[in-house]
């Protein structure tokens, strides 16, 4: 019994971290209707630069969070400039430009960290241990559940409850029309390159201290992103959660029913099925008007 | 089932399209002789498109069934139904953006009804621009016409697929009297050639003169069908095309007509 | 008139060093592996582009690559065929997958199509990763033989003999793609993806086939690829999941297609005859770990300043076809 509830514990932790994946892919998607396939590099490029504070400098890990999460914005912006200035077709244009950035920081990674594998080594204590139900939670799973959890919090609050969150959700879901409203619709970009950035300065570090980081590592996060984004669909940070701890529960279930080498597999499956099965709604607007 | 007439050259037989939560078309059936011009007219979503695009292939009916030439077509696809003898054109230009406009002119040669093996030749693609009256645009770009040389250009390739029957979405939409009578004379030409037209005109600028039947289409539905000049006066399509309730109220007059409110 | 000529006469002297070449410096080791697998990557491009030409970007193509690969290797190992029939074979398989593609992936265009094919390359990389009895895993299959002597009836090429045999290989195998890539751009079927990648609502209207046509673009393209993948096992002798089933071997025909010029014959060559020896002869050297960085650079600045890539340079600047 106790595997199958720690499997559940493991899976929730895991699916509130691809939770905060998703949220940054989906406010940038959200105003650019760009897929960023080098999300999960930036990532890595904030676990990478976490790992080097702490091997390098010896800073304290809250530190070193605060770093990540206002140097990766930087990065964010630097990334909305680039885009901002790309010849059409922008759907292909985006996906191949964003592709040569994510091969880009893979090398970049492999120059200066090599292809080992690293991790931040917190000291680890125990938070949670239930030896009853033979359920035991280290404080570094208990900071990517919780981490993730208040990120997705935060970010929720902000989007439903303060003006400018209100006027980012109205340009996502229509960016004409908010223009129409009168809102500064470059500025709302700006912010949800910002606050992507912020949660990526987030995600990094705390994938440093529980996962491996590998240069070529980058490619996971993106599909779960992907696949949350539009699994959830466009700007909806509530089902955000729930694809994130369903598509956590699948993978750690079948880690343990079938071997954890076919965790992988799960969201490839997964993101298959949510395309393929997608409606293709207004692909045939024009002849059906 | 009564089996297709031979000549029937276009039947539509109970077409339903349901489109999610939409019901595009309802129960439309529609018989379409030989070398006929019809009209189809209707406020805006009235389903006019759709009604082509069920001919043409692009939209499957949902319930219903398609005959041409005395065949059961509903489930060709569009390539088919193409080199079976039925061209179209669309409202919203479609051009090739990066070929020429002869090479635009040449794919329609090439695919089409003739289906031409034998080498891109411009010499062949000139006739079918100078129909429309685009030879001197034969090396620009699709994408460097203007909006109307574009509309013109679908026409022109629709032609050189060598068809049958034409569908022809709003050719005449935002021409100068001048053009619409230049186009007036060039589908009276294709008649004479043999060619059957269907022709899609919310404006009646162009059917008024040229069609021998006017259908008219309003939310889905064919409210009416019958010569032009009969058509225009009665007080059901007034009233669709002015967006009052049918059966529209009052005597309308020739003066009040949809045709002369909102010719440009 | 002078700029045409030039461009001839450059093209020309280009080809004829890069078949006389070998004869003359036969000792030049390194830069006889580096051009052949310059032309064995330029096979692999153009293999690739088929597809685009068609207007959909495929991400997956390691998945072709791999199971042309493992196919290949494991037909010899286990039903002891001979090599070039079990390549031949594997190539086969690959092309199976695509066909696939083509079935479940019908309705995708775009990035979605793209996404797709990204999630797809995944499936058959897991399996032959867990599928140890068969396939030995992530341990991969090491000491694979070298391409043996290929008997053409007429004459017989001693293929694995030594560089020089290898690079005139690969070369003509360049040369076969090459051929079937012109078709996929000049032939009447040439129109027809064209027209597809241009505009597909209209090409249908207008008489084109356009899922019967796309889908023989497919099914090329993933042969080609699954043959490529074969050749390669024999190539490096050994092969692992990672190596074969990789976004590297779809990043790259990518990258060398759009910076060599996508709608020209030789544009995906040219990218790869200039790109990969710049890449293994000068910036290797200088930067061990991280060179191929590069091609992300050489993609970005690509989409940025000369969309149309390299060969429109090439091309005289007249007449468009």
């Amino acid at each position: 019994m106790g595997i199958w509830q720690q499997a559940i514990l493991s899976g929730l932790s895991l699916g509130s971290f691809y939770t905060l994946l998703g949220l940054g892919f989906s406010l940038i998607f959200g105003v650019t209707r760009a897929f960023n396939l080098a999300h999960g590099d930036f990532i890595l490029l904030a676990g990478y630069l976490a790992f080097a504070l702490w091997h390098f400098w010896h800073l304290p890990f809250s530190w070193i969070l605060i770093l990540c999460m206002v140097s990766l914005p930087v990065a964010m912006l630097a990334l909305r400039e680039l885009l901002h200035r790309l010849p059409e077709p922008f759907e292909l244009n985006s996906l191949v430009v964003t592709f040569g950035l994510a091969i880009v920081l893979q090398n970049l990674f492999l120059g200066l960290f090599s292809a080992d594998y690293r991790l931040l080594l917190l000291p680890t204590t125990v938070v949670l241990d239930l030896p009853a139900c033979s359920l035991m939670m280290t404080a570094n799973q208990a900071m990517l559940l919780l981490g993730s959890l208040a990120a997705t919090a935060a970010v929720y609050l902000f989007l439903y409850r303060t003006f400018a969150g209100k006027a980012l959700r109205a340009t996502i879901q229509n960016r004409e029309g908010a223009a129409l409203a009168g809102i500064r619709v470059d500025q709302m970009q700006l912010l949800a390159f910002g606050l992507g950035g912020v949660l990526i300065g987030l995600a990094g570090p705390l994938m440093a201290v529980n996962m491996y980081l590998h240069p070529a590592g980058g490619l996971e996060p993106t599909l779960i992103a992907i696949i949350l984004t539009i699994a959830a669909g466009v700007g909806r940070t509530g089902s955000l959660l729930w694809v994130g701890w369903l598509l956590g529960a699948a993978e750690s279930l079948t880690a343990l029913a079938v071997g954890s080498s076919w965790r992988e597999l799960v969201s490839a499956l997964v993101l298959l099925l949510i395309l393929v099965g997608r409606p293709q709604a207004g692909a045939k607007h024009d002849i059906a008007s | 089932m009564v089996p297709a007439t031979e000549q029937n050259l276009l039947e539509l037989r109970a077409i339903e399209v349901i489109w999610g939560p939409q019901r595009l078309l309802r129960n439309i059936s529609l018989q379409v002789s030989p070398q006929e011009i019809i009209g189809i007219i209707g406020p805006n979503g009235a389903g006019k498109t759709t009604l082509m695009s069920v001919i043409s292939g692009q939209v499957s009916p949902t319930s219903g069934k398609v005959f041409y030439q005395g065949q059961d077509i509903t489930a060709w696809p569009p390539h088919r139904r193409c080199r079976a003898g039925i061209a179209r054109t669309f409202q919203i230009p479609r051009p090739f953006a990066d070929m020429t406009a002869w090479e635009n002119v040449a794919i329609g040669i090439r695919f089409g009804r003739r289906r031409q093996s034998a080498g891109f030749l411009r010499d062949q693609a000139l006739p079918y621009l100078e129909l429309v009256g685009l030879t001197h645009k034969a090396d620009t770009l699709g994408k460097d016409l203007t909006l109307s040389e574009q509309r013109r250009l679908e026409v022109a390739r629709a032609l050189a697929t060598e068809p049958q029957l034409v569908l022809l979405d709003e050719v005449a939409a935002g021409l100068s009297p001048k053009m619409v009578r230049h186009v007036a004379a060039l589908v009276e030409k294709l008649r004479q050639q043999g060619l059957t037209l269907l022709i899609i005109d919310h404006f009646l600028n162009l059917t008024l003169e040229v069609a021998d039947r006017l259908v008219v289409l309003d939310r889905g539905e064919k409210i009416m069908e019958g010569p032009p000049q009969e058509i225009i006066r009665h007080p059901e399509v007034v009233g669709a095309y002015l967006g009052t309730r049918r059966p529209a109220k009052g005597p309308p007059t020739a003066g009040d007509s949809p045709a002369s409110a909102e010719r440009p | 008139m002078e700029p045409d000529t030039v461009r001839k006469v450059f093209s020309w002297l280009a080809a004829l060093l890069l078949i006389v070449g070998p004869l003359l410096f036969p000792e030049a080791e390194v830069y006889l592996l580096v051009f052949g697998l310059a032309c064995f990557y330029a096979a692999l491009a153009m293999a690739w582009n088929i597809l685009a030409l068609s207007g959909l970007l495929s991400l997956g193509h390691g998945a072709f690559f791999g199971l042309g690969a493992y196919a290949a290797v494991l037909l010899q190992q286990k039903l002891l065929m001979p090599v070039y029939p079990a390549v031949v074979a594997g190539g086969m398989v690959g092309a199976l997958y695509g066909l696939l593609w083509g079935l479940v992936f019908k309705k995708l265009r775009g990035a979605y199509f793209a996404l797709a094919t990204l999630a797809s390359l995944e499936i058959p990389r897991v399996i032959v990763d867990n599928w140890e009895s068969l396939t030995s895993g992530s341990m991969g299959i090491v000491g694979i033989g070298r391409l043996p002597a290929l008997d053409l009836g007429i004459l017989t090429l001693p293929v694995g003999a030594g560089l020089r045999s290898q690079y005139y290989f690969l070369f003509g195998w360049m040369a076969f793609v090459t051929v079937l890539h012109r078709q996929a751009l000049r032939s009447r079927w040439g129109w027809a993806l064209r027209a597809i990648r241009e505009n597909e609502v209209a090409a249908e209207v207008l008489g084109v086939n356009i899922y019967g046509c796309r889908l023989a673009a497919l099914g090329l393209s993933a042969f080609l690829t699954g043959v490529c993948g074969g050749l390669y096992a024999h190539l490096m002798g050994l092969i692992e999941p990672a190596m074969v089933f990789s976004l590297q071997l779809a990043a790259f025909p990518l990258i060398l297609s759009f910076f060599g010029g996508r709608f020209a014959v030789f544009g995906p060559l040219i990218g790869a005859l200039l790109l990969y020896p710049l890449d293994q002869l000068v910036l290797q050297p200088l930067l061990p770990q991280g060179h191929a960085a590069v091609y992300g650079l050489v993609i970005i600045l690509t989409i940025f300043f000369f969309p149309q890539g390299l060969a429109t340079w090439f091309r005289p600047q007249s007449k468009t076809s």
